[in-house]
Order: structure tokens, then sequence, then C-alpha cells
């Protein structure tokens, strides 16, 4: 109390009431001692005190009323109300703790769950770039009848820029280009992009050192080879030196000069993809493998363009379907359909956002749920409470208080509650949607992916709103009808609210919600771990790199001396317990190796499988069973006879009788001989059974001379932080050659399952949370309801009646709703969870143990929570219980 | 009628199987004819066989690799085995016989 | 203005009157202005003890009367109110409008039928 006191003294200085609270004080002790004189006369007329008293507190009237009326007679200030109001609603809350924190935090998660899903749908298809001027921006593109969008090309824009006087900048980009940058002996995979020179002027970018191109820098094809760094290439890799501006460096083996430094914080417009570390101009793509500058069909660059001030999207439109013939003409080579779209630029480019399209409707799904099921509860927890104040409510008005301040006391604590959950609310949403975003910012090959996820305008907007609609239609409803209740003086209470049937029946419903939910997370939790196992070797504790002497023109005797020299160094580190290598497009993840049919004879060609280009000891390093025979061994090098292990479905298949080894396979048309069969493993994400694996010695360079390679590492501790270590020991050995792709195996191993991953993670924390939910709900019916019935419990136990019979009683009332939820929620999720069939890798969407384990998850939590009130019902005594009322 | 670059790379596209995008198909071409032909060729090639109906493309990963640039997937049709079948049958009749000093790969 | 409100009025431009006249002879706590009044109409007036206050506060703000804590004879302490030099004069004014309103209320009442 003195803390209020305290607190509220210094509010009432803070407003300039001055002496507010010593005036209360007064008022209140003036009033007590009229009443008490009152008292005494009727003492002193005989009537027994306790007689005494109450008739003087019915003649003089409530003091309550006359403190505000008097009150409201001389100063009626709303901002001093307000407060007064918003103290009073703090402390009410504070004397009941467990309500307060329950709906607070039902409440935050409800608007945290739906507050995430708004801010990650706005950032990948709604919000335009952090740029001035940003809503004007537009992309120019062409789109196939199918619906496949393509680029306008370089050619296309400048010819848009040139006749259409409805934009006031048109700026041709590839933001999407992977660079090889060699500088100060240091070589680097980049993200880069190439662009008009004007770009960083339509972003309203200025350079940090230096400066941007010219126009007539980006005139003529590969005659201007200079360059812009990002920040924090200019950082890591120039140490920050100013003289950085006017340097070399190597992009993709050619000479650039350096003319300026991004500021930092700039990484380029490809949302959704990589940040970009350097720009050139368009005229330098020649650079690249798609140049094709100045020939027809080239559709080498995407198109942004700025409308004009004044300018209407619908002029811009006329104007460009005018030019229509010729932009197609431009971009492709024959006569094709597609027509020119135009949009605002907004989130992801919309040919990458097909990943993400899966997404939003799954979240906002699962968010939908949540906000249902925590509003059920939050609507059952306010009409609870605003009966159960209704007897204190009833009371304040028979003592004369007026009926709009007692209705605005109630409204403003309400309006605390919202408020509180609604600051929740975002504090959870921003932690929630960088884990979730943090699902997408690698990808396999070890690029880093980026998006805007800041809280915005209108995201708080939104979580206002949203937190004031749930306030407005759970508190000032019942705010209200409490006290037309409280008016009818609440013997009627009873009947007015039910026996809390209603309440049960809604927590049935969350029940089988929740089981929905458990459901849908337990089967995507099932699939993840399989996936994550299927590959049926041990892929923690391996760091991944990939060589690339091919870039830098190596002739294959010289890229193999290397990896000898690269693989005998890091054998001989620390914590290296093997180093295995081998080559093909993909290492074990990507979209497929090298494949080959394979048979026992050259005509044989039924049998296709994919072929590993492999090192000694490969199966021994990455801890794949070797089933029969031999791993290769350093004699398998280039002269020796043909050596091959295959997997043990290939075996199966060509030799059904098992006798694989030291027999002869044709492979692309060259003979091998088996020297071992291993089991099988997975090299392809989503397959199924295991594919048909061949392995072949890398260095028999048994189709063409062997050049690039990619090693896995098995190390003792984290592999993770053994990277850097490896890095400099191969840069050591030869800088100029690329290092790329650096990462721990089950860093790539997880970009691959991304969408199962991200599933399984969002529905377990959503049907946690729904569990949770529905438990406190559960136990606030089942309190209810023992609360309510009280009386009739003291009876029971007065008349024999043992705790285990009462906790019985009050049992069965949860589990009913309890076992009707879960059976709808079970038919629910067996009708849904057909949905998840396209994530689900040898799991099906009916899987028993999942549906079992969810319904024994709800189960248990349900029982827990009835469980909890239910025992406190036993406990009752009698005489009390009796007595109440 | 198939052009013989494009026979190539229909052959080409068979043999990359699921890999079958710009940098692999160039590759099996590098390894299996000794030809370089420049990437941009061989994606113009693929376009053109893809609108000839010969092809079918979709693009690839679950997850957007390269930064975001995604790989384009290309298939084989039965029109494209169809016409792919003629034009090697062609070939093989017309060479069935002929002493040029041709030997089995 | 409602009914309710202008009846408020009427009754507390009395309530006023009184409460000053109640406090012209001496200083006195709200309880003491209630026995007053009630002795002085000789039990005639209940004083509504709910327009008492809001009455004192108002005539307080009004610079008619002040307050002063004081403790009485049983020590309990109590608030006094008095009467101000404004007071008096109001309480005057008061006075001679309540006179003649009276006297045109009493002619009316004495029209005898005819």
């Amino acid at each position: 109390m003195s803390v209020v006191a305290r607190v509220r003294a210094v509010m009432s200085r803070l407003a300039g009431l001055g002496r507010r609270a010593d005036d209360e004080r007064a008022m209140r002790e003036e009033m007590q001692f009229h009443l008490d004189q009152l008292t005494r006369r009727h003492i002193t007329a005989g009537l027994p005190p306790d007689e005494a008293q109450r008739r003087a507190r019915i003649e003089f009237g409530g003091i309550v009323g006359h403190e505000e009326a008097a009150r409201d007679a001389l100063r009626s200030r709303f901002v001093e109300d307000l407060i007064r109001d918003l103290l009073y609603g703090w402390r009410s809350l504070c004397r009941h703790p467990a309500f307060a924190l329950t709906a607070v935090w039902t409440i935050g998660l409800g608007i945290g769950a739906a507050v995430t899903v708004f801010t990650i749908v706005d950032s990948i298809f709604l919000r335009p770039l952090p740029v001035p001027g940003a809503r004007r921006l537009v992309t120019i593109s062409f789109r196939r009848p199918n619906g496949r969008e393509e680029w306008l090309g370089s050619h296309g824009a400048s010819l848009i820029r040139a006749r259409a006087t409805a934009f006031d900048a048109v700026v041709a980009h590839d933001s999407r280009e992977v660079l090889l940058v060699s500088a100060h002996g240091v070589a680097s995979e980049r993200f880069g992009a190439f662009v008009s020179p004007n770009y960083f002027d339509v972003l309203g970018v200025r350079p940090y050192r230096g400066r941007f191109f010219f126009a007539s820098e980006d005139s003529v094809p590969d005659r201007d080879a200079v360059a812009v760094l990002g920040y924090d290439l200019w950082r890591t890799q120039f140490g920050a030196d100013p003289a950085a501006v006017g340097e070399h460096m190597q992009v993709r083996g050619h000479d650039v000069t350096i003319v300026g430094v991004a500021p930092p914080g700039f990484i380029g417009i490809s949302v959704g993809g990589a940040p970009n570390d350097v720009w050139l101009p368009t005229m330098m793509l020649g650079v690249t493998d798609d140049a094709c500058i100045g020939q027809i069909g080239c559709r080498d660059a995407a198109a942004l363009a700025r409308l004009a001030p004044g300018a209407t999207l619908s002029q811009a439109v006329t104007q460009l379907r005018a030019m229509s013939r010729e932009l197609n003409a431009m971009a492709f080579e024959r006569d094709t359909l597609p027509r020119l779209a135009i949009a605002p630029l907004r989130g992801m480019a919309t040919d990458q956002r097909s990943d993400y399209a899966a997404l939003a409707p799954l979240l906002g799904g699962i968010a939908l749920l949540l906000v249902v099921i925590a509003c059920a509860n939050v609507g059952g927890l306010l009409v609870t409470r605003g009966l159960s104040r209704a007897p204190e409510v009833a009371l304040r008005f028979s003592l004369g208080a007026d009926r709009g301040r007692v209705i605005r006391q109630l409204v403003t604590e309400n309006l605390l509650i919202g408020g509180a959950g609604g600051a929740l609310g975002i504090l959870l949403s921003v932690g929630s949607v960088r884990a979730l975003m943090g699902f997408f910012t690698k990808d396999s090959e070890g690029f880093p992916h980026f998006f805007y996820l800041s809280l915005d305008g209108r995201v708080l907007l939104f979580t206002v709103a949203a937190s004031l609609a749930t306030v407005a239609l759970f508190g000032v409803l019942p705010a209200v009808t409490t006290s037309r209740v409280a008016l009818a003086r609440h013997a009627a209470q009873s009947r007015i609210a039910g026996r809390g049937r209603g309440r049960l029946v809604l927590m049935g419903a969350q029940v089988a919600l929740s089981l929905t939910l458990l459901v849908g997370a337990a089967l995507m939790a099932r699939s993840f771990l399989a996936l994550m196992h299927r590959q049926r070797f041990d892929v923690s504790h391996v760091a991944l790199i990939r060589l690339r002497p091919e870039q830098v023109h190596y002739d294959p005797a010289r890229a193999q001396r290397f990896l000898r020299a690269v693989v005998s160094r890091i054998e001989g580190m620390p914590d290296v317990t093997g180093v295995a290598f081998g080559r093909g497009i993909g290492f074990l993840w990507d979209e497929g190796p090298i494949t080959m049919p394979v048979g026992r004879t050259p005509s044989d060609t039924a049998l296709t499988a994919y072929t590993r280009f492999v090192s000694p000891r490969f199966l021994a390093t990455l801890r794949i069973p070797l089933l029969r025979g031999r791993e290769f061994t350093s004699d398998d090098d280039a002269g020796a006879p043909r050596v091959t292990i295959v997997s043990e479905s290939v075996a199966r298949e060509l030799w059904p009788d098992g006798s694989a080894l030291d027999h002869t396979v044709v492979l692309g048309g060259k003979a091998f001989r088996v020297v071992g069969v291993a089991a099988d493993f997975a090299v392809h994400p989503i397959t199924s059974p295991a594919p048909p694996i061949v392995l072949v010695p890398f260095w028999q360079n048994a189709f063409q001379p062997e050049v690039d390679a990619r090693l896995a590492v098995r190390v003792r501790g984290d592999p993770a932080a053994a990277l850097a270590g490896f890095r400099r020991a191969i840069n050591e050995i030869d800088p100029v050659v690329p290092v790329t792709e650096l990462m721990p195996l089950t860093d790539q191993v997880r970009a691959n399952y991304t969408a199962v991953h991200l599933g399984a993670v969002v529905l377990l924390v959503a049907a946690g949370v729904a569990l949770f939910l529905t438990g406190l709900g559960l136990y606030g019916v089942i309190a209810y309801i023992v609360e309510r019935r009280t009386r009739e419990i003291g009876v029971r136990i007065a008349i024999g009646a043992t705790s285990f019979t009462i906790v019985a009683l009050m049992l069965r009332q949860g589990l009913t709703a309890t076992l009707v939820g879960g059976a709808a929620g079970i038919a629910i999720a067996a009708l849904s969870t057909r949905l998840l069939a396209a994530y689900l890798v040898g799991i099906e969407p009916g899987d028993r143990v999942a549906f079992i384990a969810a319904a024994l998850g709800v189960t248990a939590v349900a029982l827990f929570a009835t469980y909890l009130p239910a025992r406190r019902a036993a406990r009752v005594d009698p005489m009390m219980a009796l007595r109440v009322e | 009628m198939l052009g013989e670059f494009e026979q190539l790379i229909l052959m080409a596209v068979l043999r990359a199987g699921d890999a079958a995008y710009g940098i692999p198909i160039h590759a099996e071409l590098l390894r299996r004819t000794g030809r370089d032909p420049s990437l941009a060729s061989v994606y113009k090639t693929l376009e053109r066989l893809e609108h000839k109906g010969f092809l079918s493309m979709r693009t690839g990963a679950p997850t957007p690799e390269r930064g975001g640039r995604r790989k384009q997937l290309y298939r084989v049709t039965n029109a494209g085995q169809k016409e792919l079948r003629a034009a090697l049958g062609a070939i093989r009749r017309m060479a069935s016989g002929l002493d040029v000093g041709l030997e089995p790969s | 203005m409602t009914e309710a409100a202008q009846r408020d009025d009427v009754l507390q431009g009395t309530l006023d009157m009184l409460v000053l006249k109640a406090l012209s002879l001496e200083p006195m706590h709200g309880w003491g202005i209630t026995e007053r009044l009630q002795q002085w109409s000789r039990d005639v007036f209940q004083l509504n003890q709910g327009s008492l206050y809001p009455a004192l506060y108002r005539l307080e703000s009004q610079g008619f009367v002040r307050s002063e804590w004081k403790t009485t004879e049983h020590n309990r302490r109590a608030r006094y109110y008095a009467l101000t030099a404004a007071g008096r004069k109001r309480l005057a004014a008061e006075r001679r409008t309540w006179q003649r309103a009276s006297h045109a209320v009493n002619l009316i009442l004495a029209v005898e039928a005819p």
C-alpha cells in the first residue's frame, strides 16, 4: 500500500495536482469522523453498536459516493481520473496476480503469433525497399503463359529508358552473380551485381569512399573494367585501407580497377537472396558465363524503374505496351507470347518466392489457430473475472458509486491487460521472427540470405489494433454486462453465470485444435529426424571444403599436386581423424552427381548409377559401412587397373546371387573390377529408396583428368571452429586457389531440409503454446466450477464423501471435455495431415506413432491441468463452504 | 528436324540425368565430344529445344542455391526422345557399312 | 439541464445559504453543522448528508468559507470551517433573495378562489 501511495503521490505531482493525495486522505478522514459521530448518537439513543453503525452507514449513505460526488463537483479533470483509474486497475491486478499474468501472457502469445506471421509475410511479399522513394519503384519483366517470369534484358532497359516518359529512371541489374574475387592474395566467392550507373542514385546511396560509375563507363561492352566494393569486403579483404580505391583486383580472372566503396549497411536489393559484395557495370557482364550482350534473345539483366512524379502506373503500362513488340523481339529469339509485366517492387523478387509461397499459408494457419485459442481463453478468463467481481461491484454501487465511473475503471483495468499483452506480444514476435527466418539464412552452398525483418510502423499499428480489438471484444463487454449484473443484485449471479458448461465445450474445442497441431508437429519431427539419419552415415563432426583450381585454370597435373599437398597437410593437423575427398558436381547433397549406365556387359545399360570419384578411405572417414571387400588405396592410381566399389543395391541388382566381388562391371563404357561393396547411402535429398551408387578412385582419372575436389574432413571437436584453420593451411600451400563452401556438413544437410526442419520447429512451438494455453484454460474452468460448487462439495464432504470421490467428480468434468475434444482432434488431424504429405519423407501422414504420442501428450496435460484444481476441491472445509454467502 | 548441336545437347541432357542444367550439360559435351561451346550458346539451345517441345524445364532445389539463383533443370520429353531416335536412326542407317574408321566407343 | 439537476440547483442554493448561516456564529465541522441545522429547524430538516460535503468544498473553492484542522474536545481530529468576509456578504445577499422569493410565493398562495 505504501508503495502505491508513494507512486500516486509522485504521479499527482507530475500531473501538477499538488495536494491531491493529502486531499484524498483528508476527505476520508473528515467523513469518517462524521460517520463516527452519527454512530455515537445512535448508541447514545440506545442502539447496540453493530446496529448503530449500520444505521449510521445507511443514513450517511455511501462514503464512496460522497467522495466521488464531492470530487466531481469540484474538479473533474480527465487526466487525473485516468491516472487514478490506471493505478486502481494496477492495484486490483496486483491483488490477483494469477489472473493478471495468465491474461497478459495469453494475449501476448496470441498477438505474438499474429505479429510474427504479419512481419514475415510483409517482408516476403509486401515490404518496399528501405530506400527513399521506394514506393515508386516498379519491376518490369516478361511473363510466360505458364506463369514463369523472365528478365527484360539490359538492352530492353535501355530502350525503355530512352522512350518511356512515365519513368524518371530505369535501372538494369543482375544482382545474383557468384563471382570469384581475388585481391591481396586471397580468393573468395562473392555475390556480385552488374548494374547501370544510375542504380546507386535511384537507391539513394552515396559512395563511402571514391565514386560510383560514370554513365560513360556503361556504354561499351567489356571496355571499362571498374568495380565498387561493398563495405564489408573492403573492411575484411582490404583492411579498410583508403588506398584500396584505385587498386586492382581480379574478378573471375579479369583485372578490374576499384573506383569506390559503398557505405556500410548497403547490401544490394536481392531480398531473400545473398548480400552483394561487389558491383560492376552491366557492360562487364562478359566476365560471367552468361554473357550475351548485343545478341538477340539476351535477357541478361532485370529491369527496375521509378515512376516520375505525377506519372501513374497506368500511364506507364500504356507506354510500355506501345513498345512491347520491340522489347519482345529483343528478348526472345522466336515469336513467343510472353506479356510485359509491371509490378511495384515489394518484398522478394517474384521468381524467387515459390519456396516461401508455401510458408505463408502454413504460418498463417497456425497463427490463426493460436489466436483463436488465445481469444477463447481470454474471453473465458475475462468473463469469469467479471462475474467473480460482481459482488464487489454490486457493493460499490450500493455504496453510491457512480455507474459510469465504475465501468470506466473496469475498462481501464482491461486496457492495462491489453496494453501489457500487446507489448509482450511484440517482444515475443521480435525473437520468433528472427528465429524463423534464421532457417533460411544459409543455403546449402554456404551463401547467406537476407531479409528486412525490422518492426516497422505498420507492424506496430497492427499490434495496437489487435490489442485494442482483443480488449474491446473481451474486456468491455464483460465490463458493461458486469455492471448491469451487479445492479441486478448478484443474487441472480448463479443463474446468469451458468454452470461453466459453455466453457467446457470451448475447452473441448481447444483440446481438439491442440491435438491437431501436436500430431502435425510429431509427424514433421519424425520426418526430420529420419531425414537427418537416413544418409546412413555419421554427419556430425565433418567439415566440408571445396577447392577450385579449375577457376584459376590450373592444369590437372598441377591441380592434383596441390590437392595431394593439401590432403597430407590437413591430415597432419591436430584433431583431424580423417580426410576424404571426391569430385562431382555435387558432393553429397547437391542436385546430383554424374550418372552413368552400369551393367555386367557393355550393352547392359538398364541400370543407371550415381558415380562418385572418391579418395582412399572415403568410406571409413564418412563412416559408411563397408560390407565386403576393401576400400581404395593410394595404389589405385592412374597406372593401376581400374577398380570400383559398388553400393549394396547395385550389387544386388547385377549379381543377385551375391557374388559381386571380383566381377567386372562396365561403367560408362569402361571395364572396372569390383573390389568392394558398400552399404547404401543417400546422395539425393528426397529419394526414398537409396539410389544405386558406384565409387571410382579419384586418382585413377578414369574418365577425365580430375581437377576440382571437395573435401570432407572428420574432426574430433566442433567442425565449425576448425574451418578457419583449414583455410589458413590451404592458403599457405597455395594462396591463389579459391577455397569455397567451407561449412560443417550438418549445415549443408540442414539447408537441404529447410522446409521440413522449419515446419517441424514451427509446429512444435505452436503445439506447445496451444497445449499450454489449453492447459491454462482447463485449469481455469475447473477451478471456476469448483468455486461455484463449493457449497455442494462442502455438503458432500460433510455427509462422508472421500477426497478421492470429490477429485474424481471434478476430474470427470475435465476428462469428458478432453476425451470428446481429443476424439474430434484425431478426426481433424487424420483429415488435415494430408496437407503435410509433401514434407514427410519415410513417414505416412497417418503414422500411428505420431498420433499416439500426440494423444498421450494432450491427455497428460489435460489431466494435470484438471487435477490441480480438483485436488483443491477435495480440501474444501465443509464448515467454511457452508458458511459462504 | 534437329540440328547437330541440338542432337548433342539432347543426348547430354539424357546423360546428365538429375543434374541436367547448364554447367553439367556443358561438361558432358566437353568430356564426350571435346567441344567447348560457350555456356550462353548451351543455354540458348536448351531454351530453343524447350520451345520446340523436346525438353521440359523445372527450377531445381528445394532450397534456393547460388545465393538465390536457382538452377534450371531440363528433361527430355517423349517428343524429344522420338525426334532424337529418328535423327540417330537416320545417321546409323546412313553409316552402316560405310568404312570411315568408326569404332565402338 | 435535466429536471433533477435543476432541482439540485435550487436546493443547492438554499443549502449553501443554510450552511453559511450555520457557520455565521462560529466555526464548526461538518457534523456540527448537521446537528446545528437540525436543532435550529426544530428537527424539521434532516440534512441530506450526501450534499453537505460537496457544498462545503464548493463554498471553500469559491472563497466563502475557509477550513482548518483542529482537535475536538474528544481528542479527535476534525476539519473546521469558518465564514470569510466574502462569505458574510454572500450570506446577506442570499438572505435577501430568499426573502423576496418566499414573499412572492406567499402572495401567490394567498390568492383565494373566487
